[in-house]
């Protein structure tokens, strides 16, 4: 019963996929505009993308380009422009500026060329954005930190990059929550830059100045944080939240670490949110989906330490996300991975950005949208009211 | 070390048995003992010892990087590769070791070998190819940075060997890298200042000129000034690796400008001919405790990177301009 759905499913898949291929002879031109890619997120998430344009059909429906387009903005917008002049059908671009790309990508938008953002976000209304920065990573993580916390402790904040849009919506949520307890004292900041080295460095140089800390909240850097303390304080470990790099997930759900204290959350903008991004994308390009409105949100990665689940082979399959040690480097992020919503990925598609043998495309399940946040995802528009609050975690009542 | 041979050195001033060069030194290093007071007052349940550890063990990269940024700024050059080659070097030696202690045999002189490599292709370019150092380090950097980017698509997938994560994360009494800090210091000023090479190298500096008619290797000293640059940012390369356990692309990035700064504090004379490693260790050491200060303070980013521009201009400045070598 069940094999012959599935059969029926591959046959109308089949048949979608050829009476797409029939509308579109000619293979669709898709660009893909990295900003930097010297860092690990950057390129997981880039790979997860070539792997999927590698994966049947798309490897027949595309031919797929990468531009790397560094950190420069004017660089961004030219590339951009060479890729409409080239007679791109689509182009996925992480974003270096929520503004200044939105002439270009106007210019696109008129020669009906499809642009999506991954990650980060333009106001352009033509653009779609695919990003979770409107899942609130800033106030749910800070509320999950002041739960475990009961309330109380000296907290480190590590910021990400001064001055990108990430950096200043997740630190207004979450210091608006931990200001809502009284207990909760902030000793230091400092701006880790999403860099493990740099963010070590800033740890340890604060632990010796406030030898008690109890919490460290970051975006990225996380291992890198926990490291700082492990090597200065063995025995009493901190509650942290933060990024999901896998030797990070192995840590937290380590027993003799929760034992001496580790509390840990992995959660964070996830590289996936690249290969979903295409995949949507994909799925418009194509005719497969309509969307109602331009911005999606990809749901915020959320494992708590109890949640974390050891995996036996080289995907995220039955629920689990993380792998053993040894089998990824310590800093892999496991989050580049999405059992449920990119199940065509494996280990090997984030390595080397090879297509898993024998996958193929599945269908995606119905798409989340994203609040809208002004400056961010939209202009002239209004955030929910309730835009600053967690919504994952119910906050404990402050205590007396 | 208190008979550098500087040809032009030489003139007005009497044989002092310190070399005024200490002086600045010994400035800089009081200065840094005044951040760690003000550290205590500001945050007063700071634990000394602990925060002088963390200190010397953050400095370490950037007093491993600068002696060859100072070799460099001694010849009147400057190497503006030091941050792709110090990630270079930390990729290098987790793609080669895989996490295995058996290959760090062969892989750390491999890697330090790439590493000296690229600075020999900097000294090259600038000794023979007559390019200013600037745009020669420069455009090697991109390069080499692109050629990085293309083999490993930005990050290592491969762990880094244990053996150098317990280098630096080990203790000896105090922490590992503090005798590594010590055992550098050493053979760093015993080159710099008591090896016929070095004191080439102060000759070359001071007067370009001089050194030709002495007859002096040129072009050789130019190339080892820039391949020991190499050298030692590939060693603060593995280091950076060890310490935190993986290594980036980029993750040498934030340590470029520090360098110069450190070897520029230290009482070096950007233009050449003058500045001694105690000096740049110094520089490097307060810069590590200004870091602790601003973090310890939780200043904003953008204050915080005035003040590091503000002291390397103030300590520009703050060079005493009459022995100054006019380009």
């Amino acid at each position: 019963m069940r094999f012959s759905t599935k059969l029926m499913a591959a046959l109308g898949g089949l048949l979608a996929v050829s009476i797409g291929a029939q509308a579109q002879d000619k293979p669709y031109k898709v660009f893909l505009d990295m900003s930097y890619s010297g860092n690990i997120w950057q390129a997981a998430a880039a790979n997860g993308i070539k792997a999927l344009a590698e994966t049947p059909p798309y490897d027949r429906q595309v031919t797929f380009k990468t531009v790397i387009s560094g950190t420069d903005v004017q660089r961004q917008i030219s590339d951009l422009q060479s890729m409409i002049a080239d007679g791109a059908n689509a182009i996925l671009v992480y974003p270096l500026s929520p503004t200044a790309l939105n002439r270009v990508i106007r210019q696109a938008c008129e020669r009906h060329i499809t642009v999506f953002t991954y990650d980060s976000t333009v106001t352009e209304p033509c653009a779609y954005n695919v990003s979770s920065i409107t899942a609130r990573y800033g106030a749910n993580s800070a509320q999950w930190m002041a739960n475990e916390m009961g309330g109380k402790g000296e907290v480190v904040i590590n910021h990400g990059v001064a001055g990108t849009s990430v950096t200043k919506t997740y630190d207004a949520q979450a210091l608006a929550v931990f200001g809502k307890y009284p207990g909760i004292k902030i000793v230091g900041e400092f701006y880790g830059n999403w860099n493990d080295a740099t963010s070590q460095q800033g740890v340890s140089r604060i632990l010796a100045a406030h030898p008690d800390l109890t919490a460290i909240w970051t975006v990225d850097g996380t291992y890198g944080s926990l490291e700082a303390v492990m090597k200065a304080r063995p025995d009493r470990l901190v509650t942290i939240a933060g990024q999901s790099n896998n030797g990070y997930r192995l840590l937290m759900a380590d027993k003799a670490m929760q034992e001496k204290g580790l509390k840990g959350l992995s959660s964070s903008s996830g590289p996936a949110v690249g290969p979903y991004a295409f995949k949507v994308m994909m799925e418009v390009l194509t005719g497969q989906l309509k969307l109602a409105y331009h911005n999606v949100e990809y749901p915020l990665p959320w494992v708590p330490h109890q949640d974390v689940r050891m995996c036996s082979g080289d995907r995220f399959e039955n629920g689990c996300n993380v792998f053993p040690n040894g089998k990824v480097p310590a800093l892999f992020i496991d989050t580049s991975l999405d059992g449920t919503l990119l199940p065509e990925l494996s280990l090997g598609s984030i390595q080397d950005g090879k297509a898993t043998s024998g996958a193929r495309m599945q269908a995606l399940p119905a798409v989340k949208y994203a609040d809208n946040l002004p400056d961010i995802n939209c202009s002239d528009c209004k955030a929910p009211a309730d835009a600053m609050e967690p919504n994952l975690v119910k906050p404990i009542p402050v205590p007396k | 070390m208190n008979d550098v041979s500087v040809p032009i050195g030489m003139e007005g001033e009497g044989r002092r048995r310190i070399p005024p060069e200490i002086l600045p030194a010994i400035g800089v290093l009081a200065c840094t003992a005044l951040l760690i007071g003000v550290i205590k007052l500001v945050s007063p349940e700071t634990v000394l010892l602990a925060q002088i550890s963390a200190i010397l063990v953050s400095a370490i990269f950037l007093a491993v990087a600068a002696f060859g940024q100072g070799l460099t700024i001694l010849l009147g050059g400057i190497d503006l590769s030091i941050g792709v080659v110090m990630g270079l070097g930390g990729m290098m030696i987790s793609g080669l070791t895989n996490g295995s202690n058996d290959a760090l045999v062969w892989a750390i002189p491999a890697t330090l070998a790439c590493c000296a490599g690229i600075g020999l292709v900097n000294g090259i370019g600038i000794a023979l190819g007559g390019i200013p150092p600037f745009i020669m380090t420069l455009a090697s950097a991109t390069s080499f940075f692109g050629v990085g980017l293309g083999l490993t698509a930005g990050a290592a997938q491969a762990p880094v060997a244990p053996g150098l994560e317990t280098l630096m994360s080990a203790r000896l009494g105090v922490p590992l890298p503090i005798w590594l800090l010590l055992g550098f210091a050493v053979i760093a000023i015993a080159f710099q200042n008591g090896s016929v090479t070095g004191r080439r190298l102060y000759a070359l500096g001071s007067s370009p000129g001089a050194a030709r008619v002495m007859g002096l290797p040129i072009g050789g000293l130019t190339i080892a000034a820039y391949a020991l640059s190499g050298l030692c940012a590939g060693i603060a390369g593995l280091l950076l690796a060890g310490y935190s356990s993986a290594a980036t692309l980029n993750m040498g990035d934030p340590f470029l400008l520090p360098t110069i700064a450190a070897v520029v504090i230290g009482g070096a004379r950007v233009t050449g001919g003058r500045g001694i490693y105690l000096g740049t260790l110094a520089g490097a050491l307060f810069l590590s405790t200004l870091e602790t200060l601003i973090t310890v303070l939780s200043l904003s980013q953008g204050l915080r990177d005035l003040i590091q521009g503000v002291i390397i201009i103030t300590a520009l400045i703050a060079q005493d301009r009459p022995g100054a070598n006019p380009g």
